[in-house]
């Protein structure tokens, strides 16, 4: 029996604002969210993460996030941030429009449900831009609140979510 | 009962030039777990992927971009880009004393005949030239657009291996 246990999903296939996986509670103490395929209507846009709270995005300036960008085409290169209102995934880089211009990662959520502790990430992704070049970020987050959080919000910096699947699940304890 | 992190298949060997898991890809799962350990070898060395068509032919053209991480236990790390290359570079490495290594791999999209093929994978190894750890964080793309099957390990050096793949469908 599998200890992975698939809570949410997500398929965009025509243009939408967002999308919110929801389900993070207290059954699970480390949640996983899988992203595949994930690509703007517009090209070259940033994919952006925010926690939810009772299911809306929290939008106050409580958002860490280091990455270390990983680059075929050049050299490597470091993104970080504090205090900001949304967390940066991907490394930073761009997705776009174009054959394979896609981004497609991994995500480890934890303590997101605990409301004594911060809300902590881990994030590799492979991502192909619209130079085209193959760019992705390892990295991760933390939201600095002792909140209870149940779930994440994507969306890109502008324009619209055009198609990708993201999934959650729990890991059972 | 099935869950949503799903066996596929499995494949060993010993001593030899490579090693492919075939028909493992389809169109049950988009996204794909892979664990490869052991990496034993005659020498120190890189292992590296290549992936398989639907025809069942390993593909060796130069249609793979990667960047890799190289963690060094003994000293400082290293940043390396790769486009138009044969293969997916260090995957992990291979060692001559018998003491094993470990890998985690996701493969996304391998059978969708209409998007690149991506990867991003971890790995921790053992160097015996100057005993210590070797680890890689890789990103990878196989940029055409078309059904992959399978996979296939080997190590740069055309070394033989001993190791053991397992593929695992993320649901």
């Amino acid at each position: 029996m599998s200890s992975l246990i698939k809570i949410d999903e997500e398929i965009v296939t025509a243009a939408v604002a967002s999308v919110s996986l929801l389900g993070i509670d207290s059954t699970y103490d480390v949640y996983m969210v899988k992203v595949n395929n994930v690509a703007p209507d517009v090209a070259n846009r940033i994919l952006y993460m925010r926690v939810t709270e009772g299911g809306t995005a929290n939008t106050t300036a409580n958002y860490d996030y280091a990455y270390k960008g990983l680059r075929a085409d050049t050299s490597f290169a470091n993104l970080s941030g504090t205090n900001s209102t949304i967390w940066q995934t991907n490394g930073g880089y761009g997705s776009s429009t174009g054959t394979g211009q896609t981004m497609n990662g991994v995500f480890y959520l934890f303590n997101f449900n605990n409301a004594s502790e911060y809300s902590f990430f881990t994030n590799e992704t492979a991502n192909f831009t619209g130079t085209p070049a193959l760019r992705a970020g390892q990295g991760g987050g933390v939201f600095t609140s002792t909140s209870s959080c149940d779930g994440l919000y994507f969306y890109f910096n502008v324009d619209n979510i055009n198609s990708g699947v993201f999934t959650l699940y729990g890991l059972k304890k | 009962m099935a869950g949503n992190l799903e066996f596929i298949k499995s494949a060993s060997a010993t001593s030899v030039s490579s090693l492919s898991v075939t028909d493992c890809f389809s169109a049950d799962y988009d996204v794909y777990f892979v664990t490869v350990k052991g990496l034993d070898s005659t020498n120190d060395g890189d292992v590296e992927m290549r992936f398989i068509d639907s025809g069942g032919s390993v593909i060796t053209a130069s249609e793979y971009d990667c960047a890799f991480l190289q963690l060094k236990s003994n000293t400082s790390f290293v940043e390396v880009s790769r486009t138009n290359i044969d293969g997916i570079e260090n995957i992990g490495v291979s060692n001559a004393d018998d003491y094993g290594a470990g890998n985690g791999t996701y493969i996304f999209n391998p059978n969708d005949i209409s998007s690149y093929t991506f990867v991003t994978s971890q790995s921790a190894g053992w160097r015996q030239a100057d005993s210590s750890m070797r680890g890689h964080k890789v990103i990878a793309v196989h940029k055409s657009a078309e059904q992959i099957t399978g996979l296939n390990i080997f190590q740069e050096s055309g070394l033989n291996l001993t190791l053991t793949i397992s593929v695992y469908g993320v649901k």
